[in-house]
């Protein structure tokens, strides 16, 4: 006897959905249904296989019944193929990021490593190293070194009256700041960068902006007039080095080392963030007259530089 | 605590399912006890004439049930080479026994019912 592929396709779902009853027994009410539904039809020629199987109801239902008659807990519904393919998806797309945040942490880990004898400090598993006995900075595969052939961008610019605040933003590189003894701000930069025109100066009202970021990899020295009021300096990797300033700071910087040299003249409130690393021991004046001197450091290290 | 109510209105099919469940399986008993045998589609046939309405995917893990509670023992008869089998449903002696206690028990509700029911007029 040849069976309909409705019916056949109905009882595999019913046999699939038994659970753990016994495969005999599973046999045993396969063979029921389908006699059921054969009888049903041969009765009544009206009816189709269809109808009879929809009387009968969804085969995990009946399924669920024979389960629960017997004090067993149903099967849960099989997911759609696409609730897999969503699931499996999402699990896939979860690993890849577990894997690729654990290949991260093996090859930036440690996250930082401050050799205080030698003033080197050693970012992202070696991806910073800012190397004080040799003068070398490394940011990657580039060494910020500089050689004869290294093209030396000499700059300086003089400030309006207005102009009380400096903003300076750099890449990668090493800055020292000092202080000036006439009104220009004047730097002495060496860099291997083709960019090495590109030094971008805007003023604002009271703002003169300084942008040295187009040229990776620079080693500056630049003068601050005394009479500013406020320099904020912002950069990506490197070291940056401020020597007795004499205004209100604002420093942000990714990875590095940024040394402090106070003035024994000058009063500082201090206000430092640094996420991973260290800082040195800075004592914080509540004089109103401190200059407010505010360091947000990812990785990295804060010095006390003393003068000698 | 179990509820029937649904929003604010009672759902009398949740209670006539409660009630149902230990009923229909006397009723089945009781038909088969009649007879001495059924297959699963006449017991349907012979209850929907008595209008009670019982779906194929309840009754047949019903009888399931009941023959592996021994209740019911079941037999496959092939009547003609070019038919189907079909199963065929009779008491067994426990079953009997069980049908006869049930029986009593429930005429024993119903006569505590109908009492209630006559003081209350």
């Amino acid at each position: 006897m040849t069976t309909q592929p409705e019916l056949e396709n109905y009882l595999v779902r019913l046999e699939r959905s038994l659970g753990s009853i016994a495969i005999s027994e599973k046999a045993e009410i396969i063979t029921e249904i389908k006699s059921h539904v054969l009888e049903a039809v041969e009765r009544d020629s009206t009816q189709s296989i269809q109808n009879v199987l929809r009387s009968l109801g969804e085969p995990e239902q009946v399924a669920s019944k024979y389960l629960l008659e017997r004090g067993l807990r149903p099967q849960k519904p099989s997911k759609s193929p696409i609730v897999k393919w969503l699931i499996i998806g999402f699990l896939g797309t979860v690993g890849m990021c577990l894997l690729t945040f654990g290949v991260l942490i093996w090859k930036f880990t440690p996250l930082i490593q401050v050799n205080e004898e030698k003033g080197r400090v050693v970012l992202l598993g070696g991806l910073i190293d800012i190397n004080e006995e040799k003068g070398s900075i490394k940011v990657g595969e580039t060494y910020v070194e500089h050689n004869k052939s290294s093209r030396q961008v000499r700059g300086k610019t003089g400030l309006g009256k207005n102009i009380d605040q400096i903003n300076i933003k750099f890449s990668n590189g090493k800055i020292k700041f000092s202080n000036s003894l006439n009104e220009e701000i004047r730097w002495d930069c060496r860099t291997d960068s083709d960019n090495y025109n590109d030094v971008n100066i805007d003023f604002e009202d009271k703002l003169v902006k300084i942008d040295f970021e187009k040229m990776a990899g620079i080693k500056c020295d630049i003068e601050i007039p005394k009479r500013i009021n406020k320099l904020t300096a912002n950069g990506l990797n490197g070291k940056i080095d401020f020597e007795q300033p004499n205004y209100d700071l604002l420093v942000k910087m990714a990875n590095g080392k940024i040394g402090f040299q106070p003035d024994n003249n000058t009063n500082y409130k201090y206000e430092f963030k640094v996420l991973n690393g260290k800082i040195d021991d800075f004592t914080s004046s509540e004089s109103p007259d401190s200059k407010l001197i505010i360091i947000e450091l990812t990785n990295g290290k804060i010095e006390k530089i003393v003068r000698r | 605590m179990y509820s029937l109510l649904v929003g604010n209105v009672y759902n009398i099919d949740n209670w006539k399912t409660q009630i149902k469940k230990g009923y229909l399986e006397l009723c089945i008993l009781t038909l088969i006890a009649t007879r001495g045998k059924f297959y699963g589609l006449e017991i349907i046939d012979e209850l929907r004439q008595l209008n009670l309405d019982i779906k194929e995917g309840t009754l047949y893990p019903l009888l399931n049930r009941m023959t592996k509670d021994e209740l019911l023992k079941a037999n496959w008869v092939t009547e003609n080479t070019s038919g189907h089998p079909r199963k065929f449903y009779a008491l067994s002696s426990a079953g009997k026994a069980v049908v006869k206690n049930m029986d009593e028990e429930f005429e024993d509700m119903n006569s505590l019912y109908k009492k209630i029911k006559k003081g209350n007029k």
